[in-house]
């Protein structure tokens, strides 16, 4: 009689190893194939948007063209209405040209912003007045892209 | 006696197997769940999309778009959810499409998110006969749906230049 209880003691222990051991295998297995990535924090990134936002307003009002132009990634393209896409230092120009033709003020308004650390995709309003109170309110939708760490507009479309 | 450990040995073999299996599916999930789309995959819905506007299909053209999209059309007000977006290009069917034609620049995705860069050539029949042709650029922002088919949240674009007739 005691022998038998210890030999279904014996199976129950075996049964319970394997169970245990085919888990954790597997566990293991399912962490293994998640791709090694930084955590993300969208709310980190929204700050960060919102402030390069705040700085675009700023630099506009300081017609400093060449500081809007740093938020652009190397390789970043400004597509708008009635235009071919505008890439590398035609950005520069193009920012240029709008401060020279009156522009005043730009306020952006963000409708939504989702992504993860490789790209985020912001749509909103862009709000511009310029000399003698035109004001323009225009959609835009942004792919932004890390670039040396730091987020940057990669296609910035505007219409 | 024979029976119960005929029964317990039974027990255990299909707990294993059940263990397995739901181990395997977890894996085939989660590798699914993380791999990029090819840029290929990810042009497919404009693909599609250009060639239902060339059969003059809206109700074709609104399945691309999730149920809750936008378009941000040039000149016009964001339209919101698939029933407007199907009007909308039906409005554009009846302008007179003739066709339309798209070519992916760039395209990328991480996980269930992913975003397509194209060029697009639509033509138009003109009111004097005429056929107008525009040439522009897009933004699709997309997202796999649950039967794993990437279709649009958000598509915006605009024009190259005016409209030029042929």
């Amino acid at each position: 009689m005691k022998k038998l209880i210890q030999s279904k003691l014996k199976v129950c222990s075996l049964f319970l190893i394997t169970v245990i051991l085919i888990s954790i295998g597997c566990q293991q297995q399912t962490t293994d194939t998640k791709p090694v990535s930084e955590e993300f924090d969208m709310q980190e990134a929204k700050s960060f948007i919102d402030s390069i936002n705040t700085k675009f307003s700023e630099q506009i009002k300081n017609g400093d063209s060449m500081a809007l132009a740093s938020h652009y990634a190397t390789d970043a393209a400004i597509l708008l209405s009635k235009s071919e896409p505008i890439k590398g230092k035609d950005i520069l120009s193009a920012w240029g040209s709008m401060i020279r033709a009156g522009t005043e003020e730009i306020t952006f308004q963000t409708i939504d912003l989702i992504g993860s650390n490789d790209f985020l995709i912001e749509t909103g309003y862009i709000v511009t007045k310029e000399y003698g109170n035109n004001i323009t309110k225009s959609k835009y939708l942004v792919v932004w892209k890390k670039q040396n760490g730091e987020w940057k507009l990669y296609r910035d479309m505007i219409n | 006696m024979n029976q119960a450990k005929k029964m317990f040995t039974f027990i255990f073999l299909f707990t294993l197997l059940i263990l397995i299996i739901s181990c395997k599916q977890e894996s085939v999930d989660s590798e699914t769940a993380s791999q990029s789309a090819t840029v290929e995959e990810l042009g497919q819905m404009n693909r599609d999309f250009a060639k239902a506007l060339t059969a003059k299909d809206a109700v074709a053209a609104a399945i691309l778009y999730d149920e809750n999209a936008s378009l941000l059309p040039p000149n016009e007000p964001i339209v919101t959810g698939r029933a407007n977006i199907q009007a909308y290009w039906q409005g554009a069917i009846d302008a007179g499409i003739i066709d339309a034609s798209v070519k992916t620049i760039d395209a990328k995705s991480n996980g269930d998110l992913g975003y397509e860069i194209g060029m697009f050539t639509m033509r138009f029949q003109g009111a004097k006969g005429d056929t107008i042709v525009e040439v522009g650029k897009y933004t699709e922002i997309l997202k796999r749906n649950s039967e794993g088919k990437w279709i649009s949240t958000y598509g915006m674009w605009s024009s190259n230049e005016p409209m030029a007739a042929q």
